[in-house]
Order: structure tokens, then C-alpha cells, then sequence
């Protein structure tokens, strides 16, 4: 019988992420039309000019999840981002000791996260941008998935046009449109992504997985699985990075600093999880403590400074 | 004079229907299994396109003994479709009756693989992977030079390299044709599949409890053996590491925290893959469930998501019945897949 509801809430959701239960914004100037499909928040300014109604999606974003993106225009400017992974201040060694303070060591073994949705502040309007390839064309699902196991992950590229910028606001994680496992979907939203949740539950938005050593206190999590939450609030959570930033009409860089002691701090602040549920169909048994981790780390990272701008 | 003529040709297409209805499926005719993105054929790269040519030369290739250096091995030898195309024994035999370190992978649904081949990545790609047997002095030891040499003295391999890559055997088209022959390799349709393309019938309640067991947080199983490729494609150190045992990745990365990780197979066939993990150590799937119920074998690399579990015999079983659901009867006699 279980098994029978659970195929059905499959259908049933299956059913919403195809649109039976998107808001139809069709005010212009409530959300206004993504350029290159990057959807957009109220009070975003689209560039594409494709005009109309946008599906929007529970989160304010996009319903949709197009694996091809509109090419953004040549004359953008591109901005190109290197994450530097750290450890109280120190760069991070993947898969090797790293000292943690105030004693004792960590090793990350599996460190992975998403970044979508890209939006560039100016005059107090935000601008959607598009991430793209090497050649400028926009990536797949315009979603880049971080992964330490490789270096190239670190490094991805914005188009936004050219000009100065007050702050950059994106998506750690996935758009509700995108968050839809569902649709069998190429890679970076693929089961080798290692992201992808059983039971129609969605992706994990990061997911770390580290052995600290025997005298590293013991609240320090050794595994962080955050996706999707329960309640109104469950979205990713948006992370603003302040300017300014001048953008070129070639390529400028920006080396952005993502802090793994901001996250373990976050995944162990004080939560109420009382009522944290998996949506259904999630099976019955114990939520993993991975999950509750990832959870306290989705209500806290407005608390915390994950990503921040490097010299 | 008709009719005498007609004879032969009349029992010849009813022999080979009674050969099985399967024959007259092409190696690329293949079902894509429930909830795969692409299909076999779209996974192939741009310069070793999917076709019938190169599959049914790799097969023949797959299943020769040419290809090791004393003409006793051949891929097959050590790769057997009633085993789901792995091998039963721990460690397979190579030429001279060598052992090999580690336990023969089985081949169902390689196309899909998107990290690396072999137990610890060593190969990126298939055409790369399928070149090592044939070389590894353990294995077939054979140079690649020297195999493509003993096909290009057969007239009839001459021939089928020809049509199928439009030229004599090379070391490169020797790789591609076995490559594509693997990337048929397909299973797609156990009694799981059925019940996820919507036959609830189609799994026992104990497979039922297994699956939520499996797909839940009691045991996590889905961690890494996700819902359609039933693997993540990663590679974790699943407890099975043992001190001067086999280092498997970190031999590549020589990185500490890869020491003791291997790829995490996918499970099509479990039942028949017997025996388990990268050193072929435990014999039967309940010793697999004891091993992981245990939290591995203790050994301080062990990857944190294994920890030890809380398991009921019943819900054990319902474990070993629910894996025994990715049985699929009609891959592992399927004649298309058969040595000439």
C-alpha cells in the first residue's frame, strides 16, 4: 500500500513541476522576462527582451529548467570567478589534513555544491546574467556545480553586461524549476552528480563529507547533505556578495572565497527542528543526521559568510 | 527442381528462428532502462559512433583468444553473461594461470559511466579502458601491436574492420570495436525496472520493504546507489579496505583521503555477480548486508556515511530480496550477447 502512495505522490508531483501549480506573472513590472532564460524575482530587469508572461515557479524563479539557454550577447561583459576553497583562512587541500582551529584536523573527502541564478545589482535594480562555457555559449540548465574532485569546477564564467555593479545576489544551490528529479536530465543534474535524492525529493544543494581527527570537538559535522527543506521557507537560500564590481567589456576576474568553517559553523548553530520533515514521498524512518546538518546550514547562511570576495 | 532448392533455405530461416526470436534483434537494438537520460548509442563519443558493424566486431573480438598472448584468454573469459558478464571467482586467471588483484567487474550499463573505468578510475573512457586487459601482464599480456598483428593476418577480420572503420585493424579501431560491443551490453529489464516504469506488481512486499529500507535513511543504501543507474558513478572507501590491503584510487590521486576507494559498481545483476567488492571477499549478498551492518571491515579510512546499522533479520532479508529484484533473466540469456 505504501509503495502505491508513493508511486502516486510521484504522479502528483510530477503533475506540479508540469506546471499545475505555477503562478503566471503577468505584470512586467512584478517579474519582469529573464534574459537567456535566467527568470527573475520582482523588481529584476530582464536583458533578453523576449517579452510576455513568465511561468513562475514557488520560489519566485522560473518554473522551467531548459537544458539550452539562449547565447548572451558578445558585447556582454564576462566575468570569470575562481573559488578558493578555505579553511580558517588557509587554502583548503582536498582529500588531505587541514588544520582546524582551535586544535585538530580535518579532511574533506567529498565536497560539492551548486551555483545558479546570477543576478548583478546596479542603480538598486537587479540584472539576471547567464553563466557560460570557455566559448560564451550559456551552460546547460544555467546551473554550475562546484566539485572539488575537479580543479576546472572551481573556476566558471558570468556574462552580464558591461558596467559597474553594487553586489552580485545568486542561488547556492537550485531554483525550485530546476530542482526536479523527476526528468531524467544531463549532467550537472545527473545521478553522477552524486546530488541526486531517491523518492522524487529533489538534489542536494551541497554535500560534504570530511573526517575530523579524535580530538576535534565532536559537534564539528563530519557530513552535511543540504537540499530542499519543509515549510514555506525550504529554498535554496540566496547569497549576496557586496561590490563594488567593475565589469569590462572583455573578461574580468573575481576571486571568490568559499569559507568550509562558515559552513561547519552554520550546520551546527541552534535550529528548531522540530518539525523538520522530508516531503513526502519521503519513506518512513530516520531523517540522518547528514540531513538535519544541511538543513540548520539552509536556515543559516544569511547568518554566516560562506562566499566572500578575495583581493 | 524448385522445390529442392526451397528445402534448404526454407530450414534454414526456420532454424534460425528456432534459435530464438532474440536473433533477429540487432547488438543496437537496445531498451534504454527506465530513467536514463540518453540512450546506449548516445553515449558513444563523435569518432566511435554506435553501429551494428563495430558492435559485431567487438563481439567477436570480446570472445577471441587471439587477443592473449598463449591463446587461452579472452575478454569473455573472464567477463560470463549468465555472471551478468562478471566473473564467480575471486580473482580471475589470466594467462599462465596468473592471478589478477582484484575481482573481474561486471559490464552491464558501462555506456552510462561518465568517471572513470576499472576499480580505482584508471581509464577515462571505454575505447581507453578496453585496451588495458589486453596488455595487463596479469591479464591477456599481450602488446596491442602484436594483437593487432594476428588480426591483420586473418583475412576475415580484414574484412570486418574494413567495413566497420574503413581500414585495416589498428591498435586505435582494435579499442573502438571492443568499446562498442560493451556499450550494448544493456540491462533494463529486472523486475525493479518493471515497477519503476509503473508495474506495482512487479516487486514481492518483502522487495517492497527492501526498497524503502534501501532508499531510506535507516540504511542509505541510495547514497551511493541511486534510484535509476543504482550507482553515483563516485568512488568510496566502503569499508571494505583492510591495513596493506589494496589502495585502489589513491594509487592514482595520492591523495590520503582516497586511500581505500573504489568505484562504486552499479548493481544490475547483483544476485549473479557473486563474489562482492573490488577484492571479490564476501560470497553471497547476506554477507554483503552483514558486512555493511557491521559498519565495514573497521578500518579507520572507512568512508563516514558507513557507520553501523540497526538492522532486524527480517529486515536484512528484505534487503537481500529487494536486490535480488535487479535480476534481469532475459539479459542474462539473451543470444544476442552469445559467442558464435
Amino acid at each position: 500500500m505504501r509503495i502505491i502512495k508513493v508511486a502516486l505522490v510521484v504522479i502528483t508531483l510530477k503533475a506540479v513541476a508540469c506546471g499545475a501549480d505555477e503562478t503566471r506573472v503577468d505584470n512586467p513590472e512584478a517579474g519582469a522576462p529573464g534574459g537567456a532564460g535566467a527568470g527573475g524575482k520582482a523588481g529584476m530587469v530582464g536583458l533578453g527582451g523576449q517579452g510576455g508572461a513568465l511561468l513562475m515557479g514557488p520560489d519566485g524563479f522560473s518554473s522551467d529548467c531548459p537544458e539550452a539557454l539562449a547565447k548572451p550577447p558578445q558585447d556582454n561583459g564576462r566575468l570569470g570567478v575562481d573559488i578558493a576553497v578555505q579553511l580558517g583562512g588557509k587554502p583548503l587541500v582536498f582529500g588531505e589534513q587541514n588544520q582546524l582551529e582551535p586544535r585538530g584536523s580535518l579532511m574533506p573527502t567529498n565536497l560539492r555544491f551548486y551555483l545558479s541564478q546570477f543576478t548583478f545589482r546596479k542603480g538598486g535594480v537587479d540584472l539576471p546574467s547567464t553563466l557560460t562555457t570557455a566559448d560564451g555559449s550559456a551552460v546547460r540548465y544555467g546551473v554550475h556545480l562546484v566539485n572539488l574532485e575537479e580543479a576546472a569546477s572551481l573556476k566558471f564564467t558570468v556574462s552580464v553586461p558591461a558596467g559597474t555593479y553594487e553586489s552580485f545576489t545568486f542561488t547556492f544551490g537550485l531554483t525550485a524549476g530546476c530542482n526536479d528529479t523527476l526528468s531524467p536530465r544531463k549532467p550537472p543534474l545527473d545521478e553522477a552528480s552524486q546530488m541526486k535524492w531517491p523518492h522524487a525529493l529533489g538534489f542536494l544543494f551541497l554535500r560534504y563529507e570530511g573526517k575530523r581527527s579524535a580530538d576535534v570537538d565532536s559537534k564539528v559535522p563530519e557530513k552535511i547533505h543540504m537540499g530542499t527543506g519543509s515549510g514555506e521557507n525550504k529554498f535554496a537560500p540566496r547569497v549576496t556578495v557586496q561590490g563594488p564590481f567593475s565589469i569590462a567589456n572583455g573578461e574580468s576576474k573575481l576571486n571568490l572565497a568559499f569559507k568550509l568553517d562558515e559552513v561547519l559553523k552554520a550546520a551546527r548553530m541552534e535550529t528548531d527542528l522540530s518539525t523538520f520533515v522530508l516531503p513526502e514521498p519521503a519513506p518512513p524512518g530516520p531523517i540522518g543526521e547528514e540531513i538535519l546538518s544541511g538543513e540548520r546550514l539552509r536556515q543559516h547562511t544569511k547568518d554566516v559568510k560562506i562566499f566572500d570576495r578575495l583581493p | 527442381m524448385h522445390q529442392l532448392t526451397l528445402v534448404p533455405v526454407v530450414l534454414c530461416l526456420a532454424l534460425a528462428g528456432g534459435c530464438g526470436g532474440s536473433d533477429v534483434r540487432q547488438l543496437v537494438d537496445i531498451e534504454q532502462p527506465a530513467g536514463f537520460e540518453q540512450t546506449a548509442a548516445e553515449t558513444a563519443p563523435a569518432d566511435n559512433v554506435l553501429t551494428e558493424d563495430r558492435a559485431q566486431l567487438g563481439k567477436r573480438l570480446f570472445f577471441d583468444k587471439r587477443l592473449s598472448r598463449d591463446n587461452t584468454v579472452s575478454c569473455g573469459s573472464c567477463h560470463e553473461q549468465q555472471h551478468g558478464f562478471g566473473d564467480p571467482r575471486a580473482v580471475s586467471e589470466g594467462v599462465d594461470r596468473r592471478l589478477g588483484k582484484r575481482n573481474a567487474p561486471h559490464l552491464a550499463n558501462l555506456a552510462w559511466v561518465r568517471t572513470g573505468f576499472i576499480w580505482h578510475g584508471l581509464a577515462l573512457t571505454l575505447e581507453e579502458q578496453t585496451g588495458k586487459p589486453i596488455e595487463d601482464t596479469l591479464e591477456m599480456d599481450l602488446p596491442i601491436s602484436a594483437a593487432v598483428a594476428r588480426l591483420a593476418a586473418d583475412a576475415s577480420y580484414v574484412r570486418a574492420f574494413q567495413t566497420a572503420y574503413g581500414g585495416p585493424p589498428t591498435d586505435d579501431a582494435l579499442r573502438k570495436a571492443l568499446a562498442s560491443f560493451v556499450r550494448t551490453i544493456v540491462s533494463s529489464n529486472s523486475a525493479y525496472d518493471r515497477f519503476v516504469k509503473g508495474n506495482a506488481a512487479a516487486l514481492t512486499e518483502s522487495e517492497k520493504r527492501g526498497m524503502q529500507l534501501f532508499f531510506g535513511g535507516k540504511t542509505g543504501c541510495f547514497h551511493c546507489h541511486s534510484e535509476s543507474t543504482l550507482t553515483n558513478d563516485g568512488f568510496f572507501n566502503n569499508g571494505s579496505f583492510i591495513e596493506g590491503g589494496d589502495v585502489g584510487r589513491q594509487s592514482l590521486t595520492n591523495r590520503t583521503g582516497d586511500l581505500g576507494k573504489f568505484r562504486v559498481p552499479n548493481l544490475r545483476n547483483v544476485e549473479v555477480t557473486a563474489p562482492y567488492m573490488h577484492d571479490g571477499s564476501l560470497v553471497n549478498l547476506t554477507e554483503v548486508v552483514e558486512q555493511y551492518a557491521r559498519g565495514g571491515r573497521g578500518h579507520p579510512s572507512t568512508d563516514v556515511q558507513i557507520e553501523p546499522l540497526q538492522l532486524t533479520a527480517l529486515e536484512k532479508e528484505d534487503l537481500v530480496a529487494f536486490m535480488k529484484s535487479f535480476t534481469d533473466p532475459e539479459f542474462l540469456s539473451d543470444a544476442r550477447y552469445r559467442a558464435k
